[in-house]
């Protein structure tokens, strides 16, 4: 069943307006004031550890609750100290969030202040008494995980029956009113699913659908077979592109993680979602967004790991002051293009990107600043002939969000020329000139979308140094095209308009005919 | 929100997430209007038709 596809509304626009911006921008849509006044928009909160699955690439290795997880009053008191830093949206995870017994009077304090609030699950006995509880307490919307087909899925989950019961809460959740996604981790088996999923997932109404490289942090240390190898991208991006115009024609719009990296031929597509002004820069972390533990610890992003993004416990020192003071919390204001190390280090991109998702990479080589997950890379290194893979080379303890260490293995492709990478000075790597806003905030720069070839590039670039073009003169022919359809739109809409008023209009004339 | 959207966070359950740009208008107003033309018929093509069975019909005349 194909629905129709979140989008702005076009009736009011004219074609001589700039590019949409929609009536009513979503929570988690951020300004430059967001960055600048340090406003954490997006709090993603593991209310307990709690949980009812065994998934092998568990990074928090989630199942029993952690000893000494918050009260319902200092879990209460937390979202009215959220509210007052700014926070639009909390996403309440696990664990199964559902599983602590007080997770209705937190969505309806989150609601009590207008926050939206969803809920993140793996959907097992997500029952309808629970789903009816919430809905009334006010959640808005629900993502379910569902990793592929039901014999990997209840493989991965280590549940049997769980893709059924994921499915289930999906529908269920869809018939009562909620807003619903799929979340997907992808792993080297995945990709073969994926279209068949997709089909699945719109069947049961789902509207968006998260795509994220499995990362290696937890159980998928101890299991290292489900991490793809990043050579993989090479042709598992153009899956996901393919999948991403198909559900835009279907009613699912694909969402892709913060870790499908970075400014490859599909960045200008996706990562704005059609808005090509919205691309990758940077990890975010502790900039707009908080994740919390359940026992009150906060770090800069949920995913973390807690030996080394440990900010501060709200047990210990007051929520603003870790948000505002801490250095493990600032750690994303404060960091530079110095930092970052390996194929990193002299990228084009280095400036902007720092590498990337730093829960993948930290995880993944024990120190962040160097990401093989990056689409731009991998084509760079194939067309070199070269391919990069990991190999485990260190366990990680058996604690929530430990991490391990993996091998960097750079080689050639078996069977191509191997000419190797040109040398690259680090110095000339371009900087951005960062501005720190009184608050402590930086707002991360805008590149310019080279409209020759669709790449990015730093905006005071004149001629493309990827495809060499004109970079003036191809965006005045952008304009003049984009001026063209935008018109087209506008004279489309224009005369649907009209005809819908007019028929109406003979609707209310038939009506006011009648006689009596 | 003051200024255009320089960032979308990522994040579970992600469900406001809307598609936007150029492409993505073009086709819904495709949509919509084939959704007219099934509704309505082509008037258009119509009206052509009838224009050309006219001058036949005058060139006989």
């Amino acid at each position: 069943m194909d629905q129709p596809l979140p989008s702005p509304d076009l009736s009011a626009r004219s074609p001589d307006q700039p590019p949409d911006q929609p009536a009513s921008v979503p929570a988690r849509y951020c300004d430059e004031d967001d960055f600048r006044k340090l406003v954490p928009v997006l709090v993603v909160w593991e209310t307990t550890l709690a949980c009812n699955l065994k998934c092998q690439h568990c990074g928090s290795r989630a199942g029993r609750p952690r000893p000494d997880e918050l009260s319902t009053e200092e879990a209460l008191d937390l979202v009215d100290r959220l509210a007052a830093l700014g926070t639009r949206e909390i996403s309440l995870i696990g664990g199964e969030a559902y599983l602590r017994k007080d997770w209705v009077e937190i969505i309806r304090r989150c609601r009590s202040h207008g926050i939206r609030t969803a809920v993140q699950t793996g959907g097992r006995n997500l029952t309808d008494r629970r789903l009816d509880e919430a809905v009334e307490a006010g959640l808005q919307a629900i993502g379910v995980s569902i990793d592929g087909l039901p014999d990997l899925h209840d493989r991965v989950r280590g549940v049997p029956g769980s893709y059924d019961q994921a499915m289930s809460a999906l529908r269920r959740a869809k018939e009562r009113g909620l807003a619903v996604s799929v979340n997907t981790q992808i792993g080297p088996e995945t990709p073969d699913h994926l279209p068949e999923l997709m089909n699945r997932i719109i069947e049961a109404g789902a509207t968006h659908w998260q795509i994220q490289f499995t990362v290696a942090m937890g159980n998928a240390v101890d299991n290292p077979d489900l991490l793809l190898q990043p050579h993989r991208l090479l042709d598992v991006m153009p899956l996901l592109a393919r999948l991403y115009r198909e559900g835009l024609d279907r009613g699912l719009l694909m969402v892709v993680g913060n870790n499908v990296g970075y400014y490859g031929p599909y960045e200008h597509i996706w990562r704005g979602l059609g808005d090509d002004r919205m691309h990758w820069s940077g990890c975010a972390a502790g900039q707009i967004g908080i994740g919390i533990e359940a026992d009150g610890t906060l770090k800069g992003c949920p995913s973390l790991a807690t030996s080394l993004y440990a900010a501060g416990n709200i047990r210990e020192m007051s929520v603003e002051d870790i948000w505002r003071h801490a250095d493990r919390m600032r750690f994303g204001r404060l960091r530079s293009v110095d930092e970052l190390w390996g194929y990193c280090r002299t990228c084009y991109y280095a400036d902007i990107c720092r590498a990337g998702c730093t829960w993948t990479s930290e995880s993944l080589l024990g120190k962040r600043g160097n990401n093989p997950y990056c689409h731009y890379r991998v084509l760079d290194l194939a067309r070199h002939g070269l391919r990069e893979r990991v190999v485990k080379i260190k366990d990680a303890p058996n604690e929530a969000f430990a991490i391990g260490e993996f091998a960097l293995i750079q080689e050639p492709i078996p069977g191509a020329a191997s000419p190797g990478l040109p040398e690259r000075d680090p110095a000339t790597v371009h900087r951005h000139a960062y501005e720190r806003s009184p608050e402590g905030g930086v707002v991360p720069p805008s590149l310019t979308l080279c409209r020759g070839c669709n790449q990015y590039i730093w905006p005071h670039e004149t001629d493309c140094p990827h495809c060499g073009a004109d970079v003036a003169a191809a965006a005045a022919q952008h304009e003049i095209d984009s001026a063209r359809r935008r018109a087209l739109i506008f004279e489309t809409q224009r005369l649907l308009d009209e005809a819908r008023a007019a028929k109406q209009s003979a609707a209310r004339q038939s009506l006011a005919a009648l006689p009596g | 929100m003051s200024t255009a959207p320089i960032r979308m966070l990522y994040g579970g359950a992600m469900t406001e997430a809307i598609a936007s740009g150029d492409l993505s208008k073009m086709k819904e107003a495709a949509t919509a209007a084939e959704q007219h033309l099934s509704e309505h018929g082509d008037v258009g093509t119509l009206l052509q038709a009838l224009k050309i069975e006219i001058a036949r019909a005058e060139a006989k005349s």
